[in-house]
């Protein structure tokens, strides 16, 4: 009996090794928004957070959805700003980033998938015409295995509209982004002191086909 | 006689409870994810680690991390809860 009530309390703490989130979980339900303008975005958008979780399922397929990860948010601290269309991804273990250090890691987790979520972003064009909509943010967590020890880190890269379309345009490069971007790392649920990425420009991956 | 079949019914209801309870909270991944393991835990460390971070703020020490490297524990890795990222 012990280790049955155990096993069900250890239940609440594991999670997905296997199984891809579906679009209803990695969804942020309306009655969760608290803030009214970005409520209405998301119910005004619906068919194209539907088009979005597709998008990056096709495109950005090493990647899966934190639970709820798709949805109209304000970054922390900034409750005057319009919301950001943001996606929040996990990677698994062997899709993490390498680097010696915290912000190394970051920077090779905007290098290989960054980019590529800002453009599954900005291709939402009807999002990107509402004036309500303030900007973009990714977040991207994953596991960090260093010796014997295992951490998870997050990044989080909230952008301007102006500034997202720049770089999805070619006009702005990736480090100049960052430069404009709201940045915070989190080593555990521990946010780091603020960090500069060194992401380099000439390693930021690409659209593939069907993905510009 | 009696007297302790009603203290035994009100166990079975308590523990009837927190079971359903507990595996109300467990979702389709979650279950997935256990039986996917042979046993419940890891080893009796990862037990430990489980049942005294039930809460929604984990306390990770140096020590939970090296144990989870040698001891293959699974799980979710900790990170930040998402009023830490947004103000919704």
């Amino acid at each position: 009996m012990r280790l049955l009530l155990a096993a069900l309390l250890g239940l609440t703490l594991v999670s997905t090794a296997g199984a891809q989130r579906s679009f209803e979980e990695a969804l942020l339900p309306l009655p969760q928004y608290r803030a009214a303008d970005a409520r209405a975005l998301a119910e005004a958008h619906a068919a194209e957070l539907r088009r979005l979780y597709d998008d990056v399922r096709r495109c950005v397929p090493e990647l899966d959805f934190f639970q709820p990860g798709i949805g109209f948010r304000k970054p922390r601290g900034k409750p005057q700003l319009a919301p950001h269309l943001s996606v929040w991804m996990v990677a698994n273990e062997s899709g993490g980033p390498g680097g010696d250090d915290l912000a190394a890691r970051a920077a090779d987790a905007f290098e290989r998938y960054g980019g590529r979520l800002l453009r599954r972003l900005l291709a939402r064009d009807p999002v990107r015409a509402d004036g309500r909509v303030g900007g973009y943010g990714v977040v991207l967590s994953w596991l960090r295995s260093q010796g014997d020890e295992r951490m998870g880190e997050t990044m989080v890269v909230f952008v301007d509209t102006a500034s997202a379309t720049g770089f999805a345009g070619g006009a702005l490069g990736a480090r100049d982004l960052l430069a404009r971007a709201d940045i915070r790392l989190f080593d555990g649920d521990a946010e780091k002191a603020s960090m500069r990425i060194p992401v380099d420009d000439a390693r930021v991956r690409p659209g593939t086909d069907g993905c510009p | 006689m009696r007297g302790v079949s009603g203290r035994n019914l009100r166990r079975t209801v308590l523990f009837g409870s927190l079971v359903l309870g507990l595996g109300a909270c467990a979702s389709k991944d979650e279950w997935a994810e256990w039986r996917s393991h042979s046993s419940h835990f890891a080893s009796g460390d990862h037990m430990g680690f489980s049942l005294k971070n039930m809460g929604s703020t984990p306390k990770v020490s140096r020590k939970d991390m090296r144990e989870s490297g040698t001891q293959s524990w699974w799980g979710k890795a900790v990170v930040p809860r998402a009023d830490q990222i947004f103000e919704d």
